[in-house]
């Protein structure tokens, strides 16, 4: 008798299909998310100051007072809808000193966690963690919402999304283009919004009776279950139908500043008007679920001369301690209260998308509630350029998945928060060196990747948990992953 | 996991593939399904030995059935009577939406998307319940379809059997019944089109103008967003004995249909599932040979052999990007594997649709396709061929079967050299069933060994010499062993490292350690395996009915792997052969 074929569990189950990549199936109809689930990756560039920007808590809850005198203070009124996952490191590290331009290192690997090609292009491997999300909650997998401000680019320095290894998606820098390229409804007049709502829902109306004369039928539980969830579903396209907020009025983008943050080329309006427009228009995105997955960057090489900043020298200089971009010297005079004003900048902005997220109801919350809102940085400390001990934070719980109002030490034992200022603050000797003192914080990012993907509702190509993400996640790129799984201590 | 372990825990080559007590003549060494479930060892009151195998009655190519469907006779009978309780509401595969788009309406691509493909835009394939994402698809490509066809006039009269004239109702009405019939794969119920007449009544709340064309581009899209629709429902509820429910002749005809073309009905399906003449085994297995006999059924069996070959599977290793070390292999460019893979597609094609081959040749025929950057590697003169790949006859006693195709052996090595335990591992694990479920643990890398002078085989035995690893690498590394003929782009090599290569290795197949000379001997033994026999026929089953192996399917896996036997059974003779069984014409009731 022939052994190898076996039962898949009790007598009587309903079997799956093999030639389908999946076998798991939903289980819990009840965690069936009402509102979709989206991600918003906010990037900063050069690091921070370590020590001011990271919350007074390292493990534990955070209230407003938590922020408190930090750079962070703006997102006080948040701190609930706030998780700060503590102790992670970005991909990129290799034991060895290498040839590759930390910078490059740093945003090739951000969001791939992926070597780089070994090339003029020095794109990396593989693709990134936005165009994964996209891929899988968009419909039709359409490509992420990339934005940026500043000038058009496809130089490794300033790119985070990746379609494909080698393939970036530059992001788009122009409002106007942006704005254009969300299409459809958006610029109908009212009256064929509401034509369209009540055609969606005869549709949605039709697609129930269906379902109800199967639901008369005697058939197996799990069948029975599939057309339950197919029921709830058409709840949750109700609700997006019925929502009446998807209007640019409602984000606050109007026709004059779409003009002006377009044709005005100078940096000063492409950070400021540009920056909040994108802002409002990554907002727009989610309001009329155009995208799930966007991201904004900014580039480093902004001499800051607007929103009452003044510099003589550009962020990347300025991180770097001496002015310049070359690693080491003297230290500028001032150059603390100076990064410290650009990560102040940096802060409001991230602020400002979060309130706008958090000032648009959806369901029983917000916009933000259903979203991961998540603040990367290029590195830990612009000067060391180190990758352990990551500032991040997150906001919004991703429709409950993550822990709200906490800062989670993922590593385990005490981090610190490093110190940006030991060279060139009081006390130190005047010459920028490259240690901050940070050398705690070393689990690796990709677990934090996994989390996100499995808090939107992505899955493994087998259909189950997400349990990896990337190339590689510690030292040495030939061992590939080598701590898969997510970071439960996150979840809610 | 719980497979491995116990593999780990064995210390001789039989605990990695606890060898069952030869019956029957099918010998088979096997362990414990992929997730470690209980075995439960194939209970098959009606297979086995009972199994009315026998392999007369011809390939379809023979006459043992006519083709042309009107009533064909066909000799061979199934004695299997097992039906496997299974979903009631599969639903579309996204290449089975695509083509159904295809055949009821002529889409292919999508203005409103880029012009992708209506497969691309949905979520992946997925077993079991609608989530948010695949439900969102639905219906943004279900109503970008509508969009489409009714803008324009040619697509418009695949939905429209009129125009509409005056408020257009009765045309609208009449569009509902016939496409209706056809979305819906069967006749719709008065209910049904009532309600699809209700929208025409709303229309003009519903639409900017109350313009007929956009009522019917309503119409469309709630027809293509019902469940009705994505489902491939399998309701009938007339009974027969025992909870087994026959399926009415419209289930019947799209079981037919979505199994051999991986589509919808056609006319002829139609009009026998409307006159009721697709209830008895003797009216379903003319129209399996007739969807067998068209064009459109190559497609379906293609993702067969993809299924067989985990070509499709992202965990597997046919999903890792071809890459070659430029040092061992300066000429090397990563195009090269699409010929390759093209190759071995149409290797599979031509054998099954052009020369009706059995399942012996599979692993005996000398058939390749080249092209000028393939060609090379074969021994044969670049020069003579183009981009375009070229039926060439190859040594057969060099290149027998698809193993010794560039596509399998480039693919299964590494970038510097050639990989036995892959190579090894796919023969045993896929081909022969022996083992499944994971690797136990992460492979540990032994660095490359001081020794220069030791060749690849040298280095994998030495690799994996020690006693857990020899539990199963024993069995395992062997058949890779034997293609060690290859290199690790897949040409022929008779020296590594200034050695000369050896290709003798104990190969295990069916319950029997013989030693194998080279390729070509092993190519012999699969050809003839009972075991190897039985995984096609497994894989097959798998795939046409769309479920796991389980004990109610052995009695059919064990037919058709007796029947795989016979020089004059067509591998087309055992896919026709899936509509014998008694449960291709019923459903039984699952769990409660």
């Amino acid at each position: 008798m022939n052994r190898r074929l076996f039962l898949r569990g009790a007598g009587g189950l309903v079997l799956s299909a093999p030639f389908l990549p999946s076998v798991f199936q939903r289980t819990a109809r009840a965690q069936a998310p009402l509102a979709p689930r989206r991600s918003v990756i906010f990037h900063s560039p050069c690091g921070c100051l370590t020590n001011r920007w990271f919350p007074k808590v390292e493990h534990g809850e955070i209230d407003a007072s938590a922020l408190t005198g930090t750079t962070l203070e703006p997102l006080a009124p948040f701190a609930n809808k706030l998780l700060f996952p503590r102790g992670l490191r970005a991909v990129n590290a290799y034991p060895e000193p290498q040839a590759i331009d930390p910078h490059d290192q740093a945003m090739g690997s951000k969001l791939t966690c992926a070597l780089l090609a070994n090339d003029g292009t020095r794109y990396p491997t593989s693709y990134s963690l936005d165009q994964e999300i996209a891929r899988q909650l968009n419909p039709g997998g359409q490509s992420p919402l990339v934005l940026s401000v500043g000038n058009p680019t496809s130089s490794v320095k300033f790119l985070l999304s990746y379609s494909a290894p080698g393939v970036p998606q530059p992001p788009e820098v122009n409002p106007r283009t942006a704005f254009a390229s969300l299409g459809g409804t958006l610029d109908a007049p009212r009256g064929t919004l509401e034509h369209l709502q009540r055609r969606r829902k005869s549709v949605l109306d039709a697609v129930r009776e269906d379902l109800n004369n199967y639901r008369r039928l005697p058939m197996s539980a799990a069948d029975k279950s599939k057309l339950e969830t197919w029921l709830e579903l058409l709840r949750e396209s109700e609700l997006v139908a019925q929502k009446p907020e998807c209007n640019p009025d409602n984000v606050g983008i109007t026709e004059e500043d779409l003009n002006t943050a377009s044709t005005e080329p100078s940096l000063a309006t492409s950070f400021t008007l540009g920056g909040d427009t994108m802002i409002r228009l990554i907002a727009l995105n989610l309001l009329c679920d155009t995208n799930r997955s966007a991201v904004l960057s900014f580039p480093s090489y902004a001499k800051f001369d607007w929103d009452g900043i003044h510099h003589e020298y550009d962020h990347d200089g300025l991180a770097h301690r001496s002015g310049t971009f070359a690693v080491g010297g003297p230290c500028l005079p001032g150059v603390l209260e100076m990064l410290a004003q650009i990560d102040a900048w940096y802060a409001a902005k991230f602020t400002k998308l979060v309130s706008l997220l958090d000032s648009l109801p959806e369901g029983d919350g917000s916009l933000l509630d259903n979203t991961a809102t998540v603040w990367l940085q290029e590195f830990s400390d612009g000067g060391v350029m180190n990758f352990n001990n990551m500032p991040i934070v997150i906001a919004g719980s991703a429709g409950g998945y993550l822990k709200q109002g906490q800062a989670v030490n993922v590593e385990g034992t005490e981090i610190g928060t490093g110190n940006s200022e030991a060279s060139c603050g009081p006390g130190g000797d005047g010459v920028s060196h490259p240690n901050t003192g940070s050398t705690g914080g070393n689990v690796p990012i990709n677990k934090l990747y996994v989390t996100l993907l499995n808090a939107l509702g992505c899955t493994a190509p087998d259909g189950g948990p997400v349990t990896q993400f990337g190339q590689f996640d510690g030292a040495v790129a030939e061992d590939g992953i080598t701590d898969p799984g997510e970071l439960s201590a996150l979840k809610a | 996991m719980r497979v491995w372990a116990a593999v780990l825990a064995a210390t001789s080559l039989l605990g990695c593939g606890q060898t069952t007590k030869p019956t029957d003549g099918e010998p088979v060494v096997g362990i414990a399904g992929d997730h470690g479930v209980e075995a439960t060892g194939g209970r098959a009151p009606n297979g086995g030995s009972q199994a009315t195998g026998g392999s007369s009655g011809g390939k379809l190519s023979g006459g043992g059935a006519t083709s042309g469907g009107s009533g064909g006779t066909f000799t061979r009978r199934s004695g299997c009577q097992d039906v496997a309780p299974t979903s009631q509401l599969p639903r579309l595969t996204n290449a089975q939406y695509a083509r159904t788009l295809r055949d009821l309406l002529g889409v292919t691509s999508l203005d409103a998307f880029q012009s992708k493909s209506p497969s691309e835009l949905l979520a992946p394939d997925r077993e079991g319940e609608l989530t948010a994402q695949a439900w969102k698809a639905y219906l943004d490509v279900g109503a970008a379809v509508a969009k489409q066809v009714i803008a324009n006039p040619e697509l418009r009269r695949s939905f429209l059997v009129c125009t509409p004239a005056g408020d257009g109702k009765e045309c609208l009405h009449d569009s509902i019944v016939r496409f209706g019939r056809r979305a819906f794969r069967r006749p719709m119920t008065q209910e049904e089109v009532a309600r699809f007449d209700a929208i025409v009544e709303q229309g003009p709340e519903l639409t900017e103008t109350g313009d007929s064309l956009e009522v019917a581009e309503v119409l469309l899209e709630t027809f293509l967003v019902s469940p009705s629709f994505l489902q491939r429902a399998e309701v009938s509820q007339e009974t027969e004995l025992d909870a087994r429910f026959p399926l009415s002749s419209h289930e019947v005809a799209a079981r037919l249909s979505y199994l051999y073309w991986g589509s919808t009905p056609d006319a002829e399906l139609d009009l026998a599932a409307d006159e009721g003449r697709l209830l008895t085994t003797s009216q379903i297995y003319p129209q399996a040979v007739r969807l067998l006999a068209d064009q459109r059924a190559r497609d379906p069996i293609a993702a067969f052999h993809r299924f067989y070959l985990t070509m499709d599977d992202p965990n597997s290793h046919w999903s890792v990007p071809l890459q070659k070390d430029p040092d061992t292999f300066p000429d090397f460019d990563a195009s090269v594997s699409a010929p390759m893979r093209e190759e071995l597609e149409r290797f599979f094609d031509t054998l099954v649709f052009e020369r009706r081959a059995g399942f012996s040749e599979l692993f005996s025929s000398n058939l390749g396709f080249v092209n000028t950057d393939t060609a090379g590697l074969y021994g044969l003169d670049p020069g003579r061929y183009g981009s375009e790949l070229e039926e060439v006859e190859l040594d057969p006693r060099e290149r027998p079967g698809f193993l010794t195709r560039l596509g399998f052996l480039a693919t299964f090595a590494y970038a510097g050299r050639t990989a036995p335990s892959l190579r090894g591992g796919f023969v045993m694990k896929e081909l022969l069933g022996v083992l499944s479920g994971a690797h136990p643990t992460a492979p540990v890398m032994v660095p490359m060994p001081p020794d220069p002078s030791w060749t690849n085989r040298d280095r994998v035995a030495s690799e994996n010499a020690g006693a857990p690893c020899m539990a199963c690498h024993e069995l395992v590394d062997a058949p890779g062993f034997v293609l060690e003929a290859f290199d690790a782009l897949g040409a022929v090599q008779t020296t590594d490292n200034g050695k000369p290569v050896n290709t003798v290795a104990d190969v295990y197949v069916d319950s029997t350690r013989a030693t194998v000379q080279d390729p070509e001997e092993l190519m012999g033994r699969l050809a003839a395996s009972a075991q190897a026999r039985s995984r096609y026929a497994e894989r097959w089953v798998s795939f046409a009915y769309g479920r796991q192996p389980n004990a109610n399917d052995q009695c059919i896996v064990d037919e058709l792997a007796t029947r795989l036997a016979a020089d004059d059974y067509a591998l087309l003779d055992a896919f026709a052969d899936a509509t014998l069984p008694d449960t291709f014409r019923l459903r039984t009731t699952g769990a409660p």
